[in-house]
C-alpha cells in the first residue's frame, strides 16, 4: 500500500523485483508536475490514491523492463512526467528490438536495458539521465550476422527517442548503446 | 565580429584517428595496441569537440565570463554538449556517447578497448563532424547562454543531491 509521507524510497537493486512497499517522498514540485498546475493548492486536495497507484504501476513496469539505478528512482518519483516518458521510451525501444529481431532477440538474453545517471568524470556536476541499451553476447553476434553495428543501432534508437519524447523531456535524457 | 585565429585545425585530430585505425593498429607491437586504440578514440572526440567549440568562439559572444568559460575551462565540454543538444538532440546524444568513450579511453584502466570500440567511436565522431556546419549555423549567443545556464542548473541539482 502506498503512503504519502516523507520517508525515503525503499528499493531493491535486484532485477525484476519491484519493491514490496513504496514510500513516496511527496513534495510540492511533484504535485505541480502531476497536475500541471503551478498553484499552491494544498497537497491533500491534489494527490489522490489512484494517482499514487499509477506511479506504482509505472515503477513496476519500469523494473520489469530494465535495471534501474536506485539513485535514479528518487529523481523519477519526484518527476512523474519524466518517469512516464522514460517508460514510454523503453517500451518503444523494446518493441523496436523485438521487430528487428523478428522475435529472435530476447530481453535479458541478447540485450538488456538500464536506466541510470551518466556522470562525467571530469566536469563537476555534468550529468544526464541515461537510457542505456546493452548488447549481450548473443545480441552482438545476431546483429553482426545481419550487418547491423552498434552505430546503426544508436542512430535508430536516438531517432526513436526524438520521435517519442517532447522536446523539453528529450533534452534531459540521453540514449546510450553499449 | 570576434577574431579567433587558429594555428591548428581540429579536423587533423580526426584524420590522425582514422590513420591510426587504418594504418597503425595492425602494425604496432601487440603491447601498444590498446594504447593506440585509446589514443584513436580520444583524438576522435577532441576533433568533434574542438570543431564545435571553435565554431562557438567565432561568434560575437559579448558575455566575457561565458567566453572565458568556453575558451579556457573544462566546463566548455558541458557547454558544447548542451549547445548541440539544444540545436539537434540526436547529434547531442552522439556527442555524449563519444564523450563516454573518450572518458573510458583516457581514464578507465580496468576495461579494454576492442577494435569494434574504435570503429564505433570513429563512426560517431564522423557523424558529429558531418553535422557540425549545420549545427554551427544555428547557434547564436542566446543559445550559448541558455546552454551555460542549463549546465549551471544541472550542477546545482547534483550538489543538492537530485
Amino acid at each position: 500500500m502506498l503512503e504519502s509521507g516523507s520517508t525515503e524510497i525503499l528499493t531493491s537493486t535486484v532485477r525484476y523485483q519491484p519493491p514490496a512497499n513504496i514510500y513516496v517522498n511527496v513534495h510540492v514540485d511533484m504535485t505541480r508536475l502531476w497536475s500541471q498546475d503551478s498553484s499552491t493548492t494544498p497537497l491533500v486536495s491534489i494527490i489522490r490514491d489512484n494517482e499514487l497507484q499509477v506511479i506504482r504501476e509505472y515503477l513496476k513496469r519500469l523494473y520489469s523492463l530494465s535495471r534501474v539505478d536506485p539513485d535514479v528512482v528518487n529523481d523519477l518519483l519526484s518527476q512523474p512526467l519524466i518517469l512516464r516518458r522514460v517508460l514510454t521510451l523503453l517500451v518503444r525501444i523494446y518493441e523496436y528490438m523485438s521487430n528487428i529481431g523478428g522475435g529472435e532477440l530476447r530481453l535479458d538474453e541478447d540485450f538488456h536495458f538500464e536506466v541510470s545517471r551518466w556522470v562525467d568524470s571530469e566536469v563537476d556536476g555534468w550529468s544526464y539521465l541515461q537510457v542505456k541499451v546493452v548488447l549481450l553476447g548473443g545480441g552482438v553476434m545476431w546483429m553482426a550476422k545481419r550487418g547491423i553495428d552498434r552505430f546503426a543501432l544508436l542512430k535508430s534508437l536516438v531517432s526513436l527517442a526524438s520521435q517519442v519524447l517532447p522536446k523539453e523531456v528529450r533534452q534531459e535524457i540521453v540514449v546510450v548503446v553499449e | 565580429m570576434s577574431l579567433f585565429l587558429k594555428a591548428f585545425e581540429p579536423m587533423s585530430f580526426y584524420g590522425l584517428a582514422v590513420y591510426i585505425k587504418d594504418e597503425l593498429l595492425d602494425k604496432v607491437p601487440q603491447e601498444l595496441r590498446e594504447a593506440a586504440s585509446r589514443t584513436c578514440v580520444s583524438r576522435a572526440y577532441y576533433a568533434a569537440f574542438l570543431l564545435l567549440r571553435d565554431a562557438i568562439l567565432m561568434l560575437p559572444i559579448r558575455n566575457v565570463e561565458l567566453r572565458r568559460r568556453v575558451e579556457r575551462t573544462n566546463v566548455a565540454h558541458a557547454i558544447v554538449a548542451e549547445v548541440i543538444r539544444a540545436v539537434d538532440a540526436n547529434v547531442g546524444d552522439y556527442f555524449v556517447n563519444l564523450r563516454r568513450l573518450r572518458n573510458r579511453a583516457d581514464y578507465e584502466t580496468h576495461t579494454s578497448f576492442s577494435p569494434d570500440d574504435v570503429i564505433y567511436a570513429l563512426k560517431i565522431a564522423g557523424e558529429i563532424i558531418s553535422n557540425s556546419m549545420t549545427i554551427a549555423s544555428k547557434v547564436q549567443e542566446p543559445v550559448i547562454l541558455s546552454a551555460w545556464r542549463r549546465v549551471q542548473e544541472r550542477r546545482r541539482m547534483r550538489r543538492r543531491g537530485r
